[in-house]
């Protein structure tokens, strides 16, 4: 049984000794009450920056029902002691019946179950962990719901002091600890939960283990004394170094935010401070505290930007400012050649793991309306290879594209793990289209749409035998060049110059035809396969 | 706030390596470049984990004001219809005359809620115009049909909640029974059944 500690001395005495605890500690996400399910692995601070739930500590995040007093539990009341000590215990995905995607199981406990500093109803205040407005005051429930559109659910509480529609401030009162359950009680306990708009899945309830974690750092105010410094290079980084006198061979983890900080919603990035710096190594005693961190393109907007260090957060403490803002101010990249696909939303990017944030650039509306745009990007990446041949394909629909490498897969979010193995007979017969271009650009129009810079399709024109099928096109063109208004049957001259998987015809790759007579049978079984495939489920990495 | 020890790293930084301690540790770093050539890399830059996951925007699939059901709009209070046209999403409403005309609009920068409450019922709406994007998330098939689409539904200490995106916004309802005891809230049908009687209520294309 592992646990982080983190030595902190509590400041309230009178609480503590109902805690009988002198230090915080607490054990890993999804490490749960053994037999009580399977816990999820999940080291996501979904709402940093967030306030503690509970107005004063100490708190003990563990397990109702399986704790003292619990259904499950080992016996004893629910006011035994050890209930209200660290360490903390996750209980995200505990054993229940309840659909949770985000479960390994697939089912389980929605939220974290909070006690209060004393087994006492009706004493402890629960207080917003964000500014925003009460959504719902329900039977024994409340919910806050941020600016961002972050949810926070407090569950079994009394003496509601807010109101729907209401809006709340940070750390405003909202109720107290109880165990209201509509007319059945249940322990006294905050039933805490976060609710998020997740790609790929829709508004549901995530892991709020270590966004306590951090918050009630930040309650007990937890953190080190650190240096740090970081300025945007020639537009192309954001370069910087922390360290922390206290610890001065640590590497920290450090984290950069975009115009704000944590509690203001903007965006972070955090990246390690470990890399080999010449001159630090004098002026600190340690040398590896450097971090280079590439600059986003959706900030090179020609706009003015600020850049705040912060340290902290999501291991060991909570998240302090090491240096305030540097600014920047970068002209957009230009915009290469090519056509641009409409990305078809959140769920697209979350399917293929595109990145907004770093890929894409801010776009007029003028700009993009003079673009040539082409057929709708793919819903989802489906990566393939032949029997017996290595090669790998992207199967854009209408064609198929070679990957030139693991890397170009990576950078589209993709993984030579993931490809499928097809029936050569059937890749052999797609037409080829220009082959997967190695740098991921997107484009962001003011309506927040995104757009894949992607190669043109093949142009039929160029196709050395007439009449042949281009392949590639937007359309799916699979055959004829229909001058004559013929069908799609490849000619004799078609069928000897096909094109096999794994015969590169340079790195455009457009092949202009398919590679057998039977053309017709295997773009069909190309469609069936497509067609055939079930959406894939994935699930927490 | 910089300390004067961050000071004298920082002078010494822009003036690259083998730099002693200035002599006024308190002066101000004057002198600090905007990125000193000590701290460039020659190492290609890093990604790092965007926190809390990429936000990305949604962008709304706008029903013709055709669509807005009158009738509904004329149950709801006067001052919830006129918080209608503050909304930047497309806005689903009960049809159930119980609960449209108890209906609270909340409007929110890319999100509207919306909140009823009858006979012991409580009935939420969430609409959410931003998504997070987290890596370790991909895409999950839902658990139910509903509204034509498939949707996630799912219980949470007996309240229910049905999850599905619609005109390209996620919507949530949740359906909260003041005693779990009651028949509503044995299953999740009664809830799937609100989420089919929620109706398009607005803004016109004319205030959005």
């Amino acid at each position: 049984m592992k646990a982080w500690i983190a030595t902190v001395v509590l400041l309230a005495p009178a609480t503590a000794l109902a805690g009988g605890a002198e230090s915080f500690s607490y054990l890993e996400p999804g490490d749960l009450t053994p037999g009580s399910g399977n816990g999820a692995v999940d080291y996501t601070v979904y709402a940093p920056g967030m306030r503690y739930p509970m107005e004063a500590g100490p708190s003990f995040p563990n397990s109702q029902v399986w704790g003292h007093g619990g259904g499950s539990g080992p016996g004893g009341g629910q006011c035994d002691l050890e209930n209200y000590s660290y360490p903390w215990r996750d209980n995200y995905c505990e054993t229940r019946s309840w659909d949770m995607p985000l479960c390994p199981s697939g089912v389980g406990h929605q939220g974290q179950d909070i006690r209060a500093p004393t087994c006492e109803p009706g004493v402890h205040w629960h207080v917003a962990s964000e500014a925003g407005t009460v959504t719902n005051v329900g039977s024994f429930s409340v919910y806050i719901t941020a600016a961002d559109g972050t949810r926070f659910d407090y569950l079994h509480g009394s003496g509601n002091a807010v109101s729907s529609g209401q809006s709340v401030e940070k750390g405003q009162r909202i109720n107290k600890t109880d165990n209201e359950f509509g007319g059945t009680p249940t322990t006294y306990h905050l039933h805490y939960n976060i609710k998020q708009d997740v790609a790929g899945v829709g508004f549901i309830f995530v892991s709020p283990y270590m966004s306590l974690v951090e918050s009630y750092e930040e309650l007990l105010g937890i953190g080190g004394d650190v240096l740090g410094d970081a300025s945007v290079d020639a537009c192309s980084a954001v370069v910087g170094y922390a360290h922390d006198e206290n610890e001065p061979e640590a590497q920290l983890a450090v984290q950069v935010y975009f115009d704000g900080g944590p509690s203001s919603g903007a965006t972070g990035v955090e990246i390690v401070a470990d890399e080999y710096r010449e001159a630090l190594c004098d002026l600190l005693g340690s040398c590896e505290h450097g971090f280079t961190l590439e600059l986003p393109r959706s900030l090179r907007d020609g706009s003015d930007h600020e850049i705040s260090l912060f340290h902290g957060g999501s291991e060991d403490s909570a998240a302090v400012e090491i240096e305030t803002a540097s600014s920047f101010n970068c002209a957009p990249p230009p915009i290469p050649d090519g056509e641009i696909r409409l990305i078809g939303g959140p769920e697209v990017v979350a399917a293929w793991g595109l990145s907004p944030f770093w890929d894409a650039s801010p776009v007029d509306a003028a700009l993009l309306a003079s673009l040539p745009e082409g057929e709708f990007f793919p819903d989802e990446p489906v990566l393939v290879m032949a029997e017996g041949d290595d090669t790998v394909w992207w199967m854009d629909p209408g064609s198929k594209r070679r990957v030139p490498s693991e890397e170009v897969a990576a950078a589209w979010g993709q993984s030579f793990d993931d490809v499928e193995v097809w029936p050569a007979h059937v890749l052999a017969d797609v037409p080829q289209g220009p082959a997967m271009r190695a740098e991921v650009f997107l484009l962001q129009a003011p309506d927040g749409s995104l757009y894949a810079v992607d190669e043109q399709p093949c142009d039929p024109s160029g196709c050395e035998l007439g009449g042949g099928g281009t392949g590639g096109g937007p359309d799916g063109g699979t055959g004829g060049g229909d001058d004559d208004g013929g069908d799609s049957t490849p000619t004799e001259a078609e069928e000897t110059d096909a094109a096999l998987p794994g015969q590169d015809q340079g790195d455009d790759g457009c092949g202009c035809r398919s590679g057998s007579g039977s053309g017709g049978f295997a773009l069909s079984a190309f469609g069936l396969i497509f067609g055939l495939r079930r959406r894939r489920l994935r699930g927490v990495g | 706030m910089r300390s004067p020890r961050k000071s004298i790293i920082l002078a010494c930084l822009g003036a690259a390596t083998g730099c002693a301690a200035p002599e006024d540790a308190s002066t101000p770093t004057a002198a600090r470049s905007a990125t000193p050539d000590a701290l460039r890399s020659p190492e290609p830059p890093r990604r790092g984990t965007v926190l809390g996951g990429e936000r990305v925007r949604r962008v709304a699939q706008w029903p013709v004001d055709d669509a807005i059901d009158e009738s509904v709009v004329a149950m709801m209070p006067p001052t919830e219809r006129g918080a209608i046209d503050e909304l930047t999403l497309p806005a689903l409403v009960s049809s159930r005359p119980e609960f449209a005309s108890s209906t609270k609009v909340m409007p929110g920068p890319r999100w509207y809620a919306t909140w009823s409450q009858h006979d012991g019922l409580t009935v939420t709406l969430n609409a959410s115009g931003e998504a997070r994007v987290h890596p370790h998330v991909s895409s999950f098939e839902g658990n139910e049909r509903v509204r034509g689409t498939d949707a996630f539904v799912t219980q949470n200490e007996t309240i229910w909640s049905v999850t599905w995106v619609e005109n390209g916004i996620a919507y949530d309802l949740g359906l909260e029974c003041k005693s779990p005891t009651m028949p509503q809230c044995q299953s999740g049908a009664y809830a799937m059944d609100l989420a089919e009687d929620l109706v398009f209520v607005g803004p016109r294309e004319g205030t959005r």
